[in-house]
């Protein structure tokens, strides 16, 4: 868990939300509530590593509007949804709006908190994988296309005479190529050029198509 | 003169006095003077007897003649013994004889001599006497002229009897004539009499020209003339009825007849054929009659019962009159329809009435008619069964009054309508039976998320409760192994929380268990029966309804006594807030939409004073309530059945402008597939 993660609690009951605080001060957590679901949004923190527990039953927006919203934001904080009846046509809602997790009231402290340190843990890797994909996307960003086209080859594993073929090059061209792309991916082997590009398309790319 | 030239002389006179004609008085004028200056006498004095009095009807008293000149009681004068004898009396000092006989003592009278005059039967009618203040002889000669002047006196009596009885005869008549003149021309009926061809008119009284508008003149002329004023559609029909007449048989007929300046009045006409001696129809007499204001009289009783019918057919009412007193009832064909008979088939009594009615509304209904009957009540309005042919009971609306009261006020008749409310009725049983439905369902769901809410708000103090004691666990865990009995009260503390949580969660589990089966759901179907509920409450609170409910949205998945309720709930709300006096313009408006393709927006708008600031942030929450009497629990169960159902409520107002309740509901996915 990062220095600078935070859970963020949004529940109108404040004896509820405090004692949440209380519980997650306790544990040494960085903890920041809110008493309704716009007070949040105006903190302007759906991007902030962390995880949100929200109340799904609030006034005004209420949790599932917010849930909702948070789907049209790219990056934002997985959602525990903290719930007093954990209704199947609510709870599917809530999966289908991207909810991370579900807790029933009252649940333990241990629940609570193992839940917790889920949604951040799961916050962090995905912060980790955008990190290396933003790097990634980074160096790709430096080839030319024609070097792109000569790397897809490559990472499928094409023998060199046969992209020289392809693409209509001498393969001394090619080689030309190659030599450019390790030197712009900061890479020393063909061997791990591979790995980082199927890697990157496997787990970090985000997906093409739901 | 000798004897016989005095006989022949007498005899001239006698001639000449038989050749006198005309009116018997002046006959008998005549007949005194020529007897008295014959026979040389100072008074002759014609009488005649009617009973047992003497009439002095001519008197010739020296060269005078009077007529009429009194009367006296027979039996006191000389003429008495004449009449007894029935011949001639002569009598010398006839006053000294008969000193009762005043008329004697004033002519002075000596001599007297009285000849009879003698009808067919033989009686004395008139005793003729001649007077004289001297001894007078009377010759047998004289005797044989004074037999006959007695029997031409005679013959002339009788005729002036004849005479009198025709004069008054004629007076008779023509009194008689007088007064039909007058009857005839004063009356406004036309009397009229032809001969059997209507070739000749006898008669036609004047107020013919007032009638027809036509001289009586032309009439005289032309009898048929009177056909030229009739209606030409009528005239046809008129001419036929001649031959009727010529059948001998008495006729009456109605016609139009036009007047010149094309006024058109209604006649009515009627002949009855006048027989002569030997049987043979001669003439027709008849009336004829101007009826117009009879006829319009019947055309607007007329025009009025059709528009009664009309009236009651519009309404499509049966209708109903019953004499009271016999029990005979009148009922039209829609009263008889309405219960499946034909007219026919219904007995036109009280019975027949009587007999249909439902035996369990019979006792009401003769309450409800009594008290009317009795006065007690200005309708008759009663509501019951009848009987129909196809042995089912229908439902009708029986309203009427009695118009027809004796003298002792016992009601007479009365009349009234039968109006079919079966499908009212039906509405009635189905709504009462819905709202039953909806009250029953409407507790267990109270209930139920009653339980929903408590639970809830008793959930959040106990989560609390364990985040609290987790916290301390957790953060002085070196205090509590220290203080191992400080930790065997946190952990009772946790314990107890969590069972509370499980009393809780067992409650809602209680209620869950009872809910009905969660179900597709149609919102503008669900609506409708919700404001089939309250649309008797808006109309008698004015309220106006805006309906913006698509029939296309997307099923619901939920519990539809539920969210009858939530829906309820608001709109009760609404009405509610719209009860304010100062709110001038009352409409609740109910709009719908598919909002993202997945979630159903349903607002609940009110044009009332909105909600309170004060209250705002609390709206949701339990025990917060602006109704007298209200426990606050409304808009929490509103929210729990919106939260259950995946869906959530909010609300916004604008002060005095009034308030919206929006609540979303989520469409399941794939709806459209499955409901096809």
């Amino acid at each position: 868990v990062t220095a600078n993660s935070k859970v963020i609690v949004v529940d109108d009951d404040a004896d509820l939300r405090n004692s949440l605080r209380c519980l997650f001060q306790t544990v040494g957590l960085n903890v920041e509530v809110f008493g309704t679901a716009e007070a949040f949004l105006e903190s302007d923190q759906t991007k902030q590593p962390g995880c949100l527990l929200l109340d799904v039953r609030m006034p005004g927006m209420g949790g599932l509007q917010l849930l909702e919203y948070l789907q049209t934001v790219n990056g934002h904080l997985p959602v525990v949804v903290f719930t007093g009846h954990g209704d199947v046509p609510m709870v599917l809602q809530a999966m289908k709006s991207g909810a991370f997790a579900f807790l029933e009231k009252p649940a333990t402290h241990q629940e609570i908190l193992d839940c917790v340190q889920k949604a951040l843990a799961f916050d962090q890797d995905r912060r980790r994988r955008d990190l290396e994909r933003t790097n990634v996307e980074k160096l790709l960003a430096q080839l030319s296309p024609r070097e792109l086209e000569v790397m897809d080859r490559l990472v499928a594993g094409m023998p060199n005479k046969k992209i020289a073929m392809d693409l209509a090059i001498s393969e001394r061209t090619l080689e030309k190529h190659r030599k450019n792309i390790m030197l712009k991916m900061e890479l020393g082997s063909l061997a791990e050029l591979i790995k980082l590009i199927v890697l990157y398309k496997e787990h970090i790319a985000p997906p093409e198509s739901q | 003169m000798s004897p016989t030239e005095e006989v022949s002389r007498l005899k001239k006179l006698y001639e000449l006095s038989m050749t006198l004609s005309g009116d018997p008085m002046d006959i008998f004028v005549h007949v005194a003077r020529v007897i008295g200056e014959l026979l040389d006498v100072k008074v002759v004095c014609l009488s005649e007897i009617r009973g047992r009095e003497l009439y002095f009807l001519s008197v010739y008293v020296q060269g005078k003649t009077f007529l009429n000149a009194g009367n006296c009681p027979l039996e006191i004068t000389p003429c008495a013994t004449v009449e007894a004898s029935r011949d001639i009396q002569i009598y010398d000092r006839v006053t000294d004889r008969f000193p009762q006989a005043t008329f004697l003592k004033e002519h002075n009278a000596y001599s007297y001599c009285g000849f009879p005059s003698l009808d067919n039967n033989g009686k004395v009618v008139a005793v003729t006497c001649l007077l004289d203040d001297r001894p007078h002889e009377f010759t047998t000669d004289d005797q044989e002229i004074l037999r006959i002047f007695g029997q031409r006196i005679g013959l002339e009596i009788e005729r002036k009897h004849l005479y009198d009885e025709r004069q008054a005869a004629l007076i008779a008549l023509k009194e008689n004539e007088e007064r039909l003149r007058l009857i005839t021309e004063s009356i406004a009926e036309v009397f009229w009499m032809t001969d059997v061809l209507v070739e000749r008119m006898y008669y036609v009284s004047p107020s013919y020209e007032r009638v027809w508008k036509r001289p009586c003149k032309d009439l005289y002329e032309n009898p048929r003339s009177f056909l030229e004023a009739v209606h030409p559609d009528d005239r046809a029909r008129v001419v036929a009825d001649f031959a009727v007449q010529q059948r001998g048989q008495p006729f009456d007929y109605e016609y139009r007849i036009i007047w010149p300046d094309g006024t058109i009045r209604w006649i009515w006409d009627r002949g009855f054929p006048i027989h002569d001696a030997t049987g043979l129809v001669t003439r027709y007499a008849g009336v004829a009659q101007d009826i117009t204001k009879r006829k319009q009289a019947e055309k607007s009783l007329r025009d009025s019962e059709q528009r009664l019918e009309l009236a009651l057919m519009g309404a499509d009412l049966g209708l109903w009159d019953w004499n009271i007193e016999t029990g005979a009832a009148f009922f039209n064909d829609r009263w008889a329809n309405m219960l499946g008979y034909t007219l026919a088939e219904v007995e036109p009594h009280y019975d027949g009435w009587a007999r249909l009615v439902h035996p369990d509304d019979m006792p009401h209904v003769t309450d409800v008619l009594d008290a009317h009957l009795e006065g007690k009540t200005l309708f008759y309005e009663v509501e019951h069964r009848l009987l129909t042919k196809t042995g089912e009971w229908k439902w009708v609306l029986s309203r009427g009054k009695v118009f027809e009261r004796d003298s002792h006020g016992k009601a007479v008749r009365a009349a009234g309508t039968h109006m079919d409310i079966s499908e009212r009725k039906a509405l009635e049983e189905r709504l009462s039976q819905q709202q039953e439905q909806l009250c029953h369902a409407q507790r267990l769901t109270t209930a139920g998320e009653l339980a929903a809410t408590m639970a809830h708000e008793l959930n959040q103090p106990l989560a609390a409760i364990t985040n609290y004691v987790g916290a301390a666990t957790l953060g002085f865990s070196d205090l509590l192994a220290a203080q191992p009995a400080l930790q065997e009260m946190m952990d009772e503390v946790l314990r107890l929380s969590m069972r509370a949580a499980e009393v809780v969660q067992g409650i809602r589990n209680l209620v869950r268990k009872q809910e009905s089966k969660p179900q597709w759901v149609r919102l503008h179907i669900i609506l409708d029966e919700i404001l089939s509920l309250v649309r008797t409450e808006l109309t008698r609170k004015q309220i106006g309804l805006v309906l913006k409910i698509p029939t296309t949205l997307p099923q619901i998945w939920g519990h539809r006594v539920q969210l009858q309720q939530l829906l309820l709930n608001l709109i009760l709300n609404a009405m509610d807030a719209m009860d304010a006096p100062e709110v001038s313009r009352r409409t609740l408006t109910l709009r719908a939409k598919l909002k993202r393709e997945h979630e159903i927006a349903i607002s609940i708008s009110d044009t009332g004073p909105g909600i309170a600031p004060e209250i705002a942030t609390r709206l949701f929450k339990p025990f917060v309530t602006t109704k007298p009497g209200g426990i606050g629990l409304g808009l929490p169960i509103c929210r729990t059945i919106a939260e259950t159902h995946g869906g959530r409520i909010s609300a916004h107002s604008v002060a005095g402008r009034g308030a919206t309740f929006d609540v979303f509901l989520p469409v399941g996915e794939g709806v459209e597939r499955r409901d096809s």
